[in-house]
């Protein structure tokens, strides 16, 4: 069996020879640039200035050589977008931070000094007060892409890897609006001012749906699943109501699915995290087939009564470690103990790939990771 | 229905323009605005109460809060000089090297809705700028940190020991949140106190004020 084949099988809801991997690659499934630079220590590998692939989050693209020494069976290609002319993106530095301003005209900025990632700083529409006013935000344009790139991904067919796409447009239709706007006043428009959400979220959509049409019209037929973000989770339930996502952005999220699937026979993740319960199973109704990243100890979230509840209905990609307390602050062996109970958790009749509760972070001591790849390698045969 | 309670409703509805009006006409009625403040204190009680208890969630509390601050804008003049217009000073920011601050906002506006002064210090609070800020405020009896990241939470207790080594941490109790901390973590790292949620965490604020007085 090859990856492709193991990734499949799991996807499908049936045991493969062994439990899929995903270390380096898969959304949120990647390591942060220190703890990436600590990885290639411990493999002896020099590899100058690795590739960004997420300004904000600071995570890297993982060379196909950690990849492989670290037996994983999903591939990230590195898209190469062809750029459309924006007005607001933009990179600049003063004596004290880096910032950069993206294509929806979100400011991040990062200090230059002790510093590990670009965070949110300044939005467009942040001091809008009316439709009126929201008029000014100027759309992206979805990228485009060129068929000279398609050879990464058909080396990676070729090799026998299964591959995901982890690159979107914007964000997910609730956590969009946060990137135009700033948090506080999108979660306050939602409830007080839905008609300025409405139109944006649909127009978004729509330009979600160009999106994927662009990156088929390259990679069509080259690529096993997508992944969309959309975080409606936190730690201990839904950021809004379980009400207001299915009435406002899970029948959006239909909508995508359904396009995306009409075009492309792949398999589409939802990349939520924090306590989804409650609208797991509308998530399901929704189209998704998988679920990331799956974070295990936020509120009813427990991996025995995930597997229980929707095991047969989505497939959990993540769980595998709890990314907030173990795997940076625990000991080797709690991480251990910790990573056998998940596998033996999520792992039975398929469904599970197996990767860390979010992007591996700088303080992730390289002891911790290796205890949990070990414990992984030794329990992963089905 | 009385005034107060029109009040409450219009803050929990988040009626900006209702709960000005609303104001105005009680203290044009004759009532005194020490009681249209409390009736404000307590219906943002319920709402954290309610938050708390999973039957609000955060737009429902942001529209809330933000609606409060409206009625205490307009309310706050007529305040000066009453006794027990505020029940005390806190302090808040985020921990070195952190940048999040929706959690931090959040939790700021719920402890102002109690009745507290807020000193927001903001994102990326240095050590020192902790220190200074109780220094500059002997009255300030409690202190709030929050960190979102894994990577900043030693940071907390770097905090903790700065403002022992400037002899001020006595003087005031310090609650910390943040999605990763625990309440083991909070006794770990000796904090005065950990709150879940912005709603706890304006009960607990008041509970450590009450508590050193």
């Amino acid at each position: 069996m090859n990856s492709r084949e193991r990734v499949l099988c799991t996807l499908n809801h049936k045991e493969p020879d062994r439990i899929p991997l995903d270390l380096g690659s898969g959304h949120c499934c990647k390591f942060t640039k220190y703890f990436y630079v600590k990885l290639l220590d411990y493999f002896g590998i020099k590899e100058d200035n690795p590739e960004i692939c997420s300004l904000p989050y600071q995570i890297v693209y993982a060379s196909d050589k950690v990849l492989d020494l670290l037996q994983g069976d999903v591939r990230n290609p590195r898209l190469k977008p062809i750029k459309p002319a924006n007005p607001y993106s933009k990179k600049w530095e003063d004596d004290e931070s880096y910032y950069a301003r993206n294509e929806w005209g979100t400011l991040y900025r990062m200090p230059k000094q002790h510093a590990l990632y670009f965070d949110l700083y300044g939005t467009v529409l942040g001091d809008s007060e009316s439709a009126e006013e929201d008029r000014k935000f100027i759309w992206p344009v979805p990228e485009k892409f060129a068929m000279a790139d398609r050879k990464e991904l058909e080396d990676y067919r070729k090799a026998g890897f299964a591959t995901m796409i982890t690159e979107v447009f914007g964000n997910g239709f609730l956590q969009t609006g946060p990137l135009v706007w700033g948090f506080e006043n999108w979660l306050a428009m939602l409830l007080a001012e839905p008609e300025r959400c409405i139109p944006f979220m649909e127009k978004l959509l729509e330009k979600k749906c160009e999106y994927y049409d662009n990156l088929f019209e390259v990679y069509g037929g080259l690529i096993d699943t997508t992944a969309e973000p959309d975080d409606f989770g936190t730690q201990r339930g839904t950021f809004v109501s379980p009400k207001l996502i299915r009435q406002m952005m899970l029948p959006l999220h239909k909508k995508l699915n359904a396009h995306i699937k009409s075009k492309q026979d792949v398999k589409t993740m939802l990349h939520t995290c924090g306590s989804v319960y409650d609208i797991l199973p509308d998530i399901i109704e929704a189209g998704y087939d998988i679920l990331n990243p799956v974070q295990i100890t936020a509120t009813n979230m427990e991996p025995e009564r995930l597997k229980k509840e929707f095991g047969k209905d989505i497939v959990f990609w993540g769980g595998g470690i709890n990314t907030q307390a173990t795997l940076p602050n625990g000991t080797p062996q709690q991480v251990r103990d910790e990573t056998k109970r998940l596998i033996d958790s999520f792992a039975p009749g398929g469904g599970f790939v197996f990767s860390t509760v979010h992007n591996v972070q700088d303080d992730v001591p390289i002891e911790n990771f290796m205890a949990m790849w070990e414990t992984f390698q030794d329990n992963c045969k089905y | 229905m009385s005034k107060i309670q029109e009040i409450g409703m219009a803050i929990e509805a988040g009626k900006g323009k209702t709960v000005q009006d609303l104001i105005q006409a009680a203290i044009g009625e004759g009532m005194k605005p020490i009681d249209v403040l409390q009736g404000m204190i307590d219906a943002m009680g319920e709402v954290g109460e309610k938050f708390k208890t999973g039957e609000i969630y955060v737009p429902e509390m942001l529209i809330a809060a933000r609606t409060m601050k409206k009625g205490l804008e307009l309310l706050r003049p007529l305040l000066v000089g009453e006794t027990g217009a505020t029940v005390g000073k806190f302090i808040i920011g985020t921990v070195a090297g952190d940048l999040h601050d929706i959690g931090k906002n959040l939790v700021a506006m719920m402890v102002e809705s109690q009745g507290f002064e807020v000193i927001d210090l903001g994102v990326d609070v240095k050590a020192e700028k902790f220190v200074e800020a109780v220094k500059a405020n002997p009255d300030c009896r409690v202190v709030g940190i929050s960190a979102l990241l894994t990577t900043t939470m030693p940071g907390l207790k770097a905090t903790l020991s700065a403002m022992a080594a400037a002899g001020v941490r006595n003087r005031v109790k310090v609650m910390i949140g943040g999605a990763p901390i625990t309440q083991h973590f909070a006794d770990e790292i000796g904090a005065d106190g950990f709150a879940a949620d912005a709603g706890t965490a304006a009960d607990k604020a008041k509970e450590l004020n009450k508590s050193l007085n």
